[in-house]
């Protein structure tokens, strides 16, 4: 699991953002006694930063600084401020992103992951949900040796429900992901997206394939 | 200048001179003196009086186009005092002491208002920066607790929060952005991930396409404007027909990129579409709640300064379309260098 140091002296917020990334499936630690942020930094194995800039004693751009110049830690900044300069000075100081408050959850998630990714290289080519392969290289979906096409929109909605496959999915959750990938749907237009989909299924014999479970979402 | 209104002034002493020269020539007619000399005497004096009222104005006319060319040329009037020469007519002087006086005054005023207006905005920008704080603790809680309608005040909060910031910012001289080559899809992305809850919630069909451009500008201001546009569009609505759309694309042609944000919703009467960028004008149809006026303003306010061309067309009941002009080419280049 990845390991989210989290280094920000209001408490509320410093809570609130734990709770949220552990919803999320991630590890949080932080720190309460901003004395010798460095050393604790040094002491876990911590896969990410989320830095404020203005803390107590110091500032996030020197802490910043240090730490990139003795570990390789992806750091996100997060502030109140929205000056040019203070990004500007994040960029210099190391930073690997930039975010400010109020925080746009969804925005926040995406750059942890983006920020987190470049470690982690586990993307296949090829998934499988049973006898149902996803070939994502060719876009195709085959089952007992007849394949389909998909369409672009059907493709992330293939992804998505292969990559959380039997569990079910909320179509919020559904639209947030789609949304996340730049394609700007509503609930109607996902529910004529999914028909469509399922009549595709339909002839290479896959019938029930993705499950509707009324008023919550889908499941493969 | 005028030499008529020169002479005017020196009316005194023409006059003075010529009811001399009269009346001595009257003198030495009875005294006998033959006719020629008195003749070539009143040419002599009548030339030099006028030679020297000729070089006089001269004099006077450079001067006094100095003067106005200098005030002309200044870009701060009021600083006149400290480029202009003393003057050695005692008349002038008391000119000369009663501008420098006044000058002076104004001067010291200006500064002083303008202390007030920087503390004033200090203060703004610092509020600003510290209500973030507890807002983005609400928007985390809210959140967590899968609170929606929570989540939706808190993003009028702050949007009425930046609005205060940016009316402060584009307020002042000041640059303060910083224009870089952004990609514009990238930042609608950002923006509607931002709206994504409301546009959902009031069912709105987003058709954005073509907007795959590299433009110049800076990144937040952009931001705030494109926000206060969709805000509009998604507040303006149309109620009574479905489905509501918001459309968002680009033009390009050889010298600027135009991006369009076009909804169906209730529109802009044609009595109003000249106000709507105007400070406070809130419309004499529109619903009047949650609307400050401000928006539109600040957006074609900031357009100003980041030398972008806002427009809208409208008709009324059927569409609104904003379109932002972003010139291509040379010159913004040449601008993201040089900043």
């Amino acid at each position: 699991m990845i390991n989210i140091l989290i280094i920000e002296d209001d408490e509320t917020i410093r809570e609130e953002l734990t709770t949220l990334l552990r919803n999320n499936n991630y590890q949080v630690s932080c720190i309460t006694d901003f004395s010798h942020p460095l050393e604790n930094i040094r002491q876990g194995d911590y896969q990410l930063l989320l830095l404020d800039i203005a803390l107590p004693n110091q500032n996030g751009f020197e802490i910043c600084q240090k730490i990139k110049k003795e570990l390789d830690i992806p750091i996100i900044f997060v502030t109140s401020s929205n000056r040019p300069e203070d990004e500007l000075k994040s960029i210099l100081s190391g930073g690997d992103d930039f975010i400010t408050k109020p925080y746009h959850v969804s925005l926040l998630l995406e750059k942890i992951k983006r920020a987190t990714k470049k470690n982690d290289q586990s993307n296949s080519q090829i998934l499988k949900v049973g006898e149902v392969i996803y070939d994502m290289s060719t876009s195709l979906l085959s089952y007992q040796n007849k394949n389909v096409e998909l369409t672009r929109n059907e493709r992330k909605i293939i992804y998505y429900l292969f990559q959380n496959a039997f569990r079910l999915v909320t179509k919020d959750e559904l639209i947030e992901y789609l949304w996340n990938d730049k394609y700007y749907l509503d609930e109607n237009i996902l529910i004529v997206t999914m028909n469509r989909l399922r009549k595709k299924l339909k002839e290479i014999g896959l019938e029930d394939f993705i499950q509707t479970i009324r008023g919550k979402g889908y499941q493969i | 200048m005028k030499f008529s209104y020169f002479l005017e002034e020196k009316i005194v002493y023409l006059l003075a001179n010529i009811s001399l020269l009269f009346f001595l020539s009257i003198y030495l007619f009875f005294l006998e003196i033959p006719l020629l000399f008195l003749i070539v005497l009143i040419i002599l004096y009548l030339g030099i009086m006028f030679s020297y009222l000729i070089v006089e104005f001269q004099i006077t006319k450079k001067k006094y186009n100095e003067i106005v060319h200098l005030v002309d040329s200044l870009e701060e009037k009021y600083l006149i005092t400290d480029v202009i020469t003393k003057p050695n007519k005692i008349s002038d002087r008391a000119y000369y002491y009663a501008l420098k006086k006044a000058c002076k005054e104004m001067n010291d005023k200006i500064s002083n208002i303008e202390e007030k207006s920087r503390e004033y905005q200090e203060y703004i920008e610092s509020f600003a920066h510290e209500i973030k704080t507890p807002i983005a603790s609400l928007a985390l809680y809210s959140e967590n607790k899968h609170d929606k309608q929570i989540k939706r005040e808190i993003k009028r909060i702050d949007n009425l929060v930046e609005q205060v910031l940016y009316y402060a910012r584009s307020e002042t001289v000041e640059k303060d952005y910083f224009i870089k080559k952004l990609d514009l899809e990238e930042l609608i992305h950002h923006l509607l991930m931002e709206y994504r809850q409301v546009l959902l919630e009031n069912k709105i069909q987003l058709h954005v396409h073509d907007i795959k451009r590299s433009i110049y500008c800076d990144w937040k201001w952009l931001d705030f404007i494109i926000g206060q546009i969709l805000q509009n569009s998604i507040k303006y609505r149309n109620t009574k027909i479905s489905p509501n759309i918001i459309e968002i694309f680009t033009k390009e042609n050889k010298y600027q990129v135009e991006l369009i944000i076009w909804d169906n919703g209730i529109g802009i009467s044609p009595s109003d579409l000249p106000r709507v960028l105007e400070k406070g004008f809130t419309g004499s149809n529109r619903k009047k709640e949650y609307a400050t006026g401000m928006g539109l303003y600040l957006g074609k306010k900031l357009c100003d300064k980041l030398n972008l061309q806002l427009t809208i067309t409208s008709e009324f009941r059927q569409y609104t379309e904003v379109k932002i002009i972003f010139p291509k080419g040379d010159l913004a280049k040449f601008k993201a260098n040089r900043s």
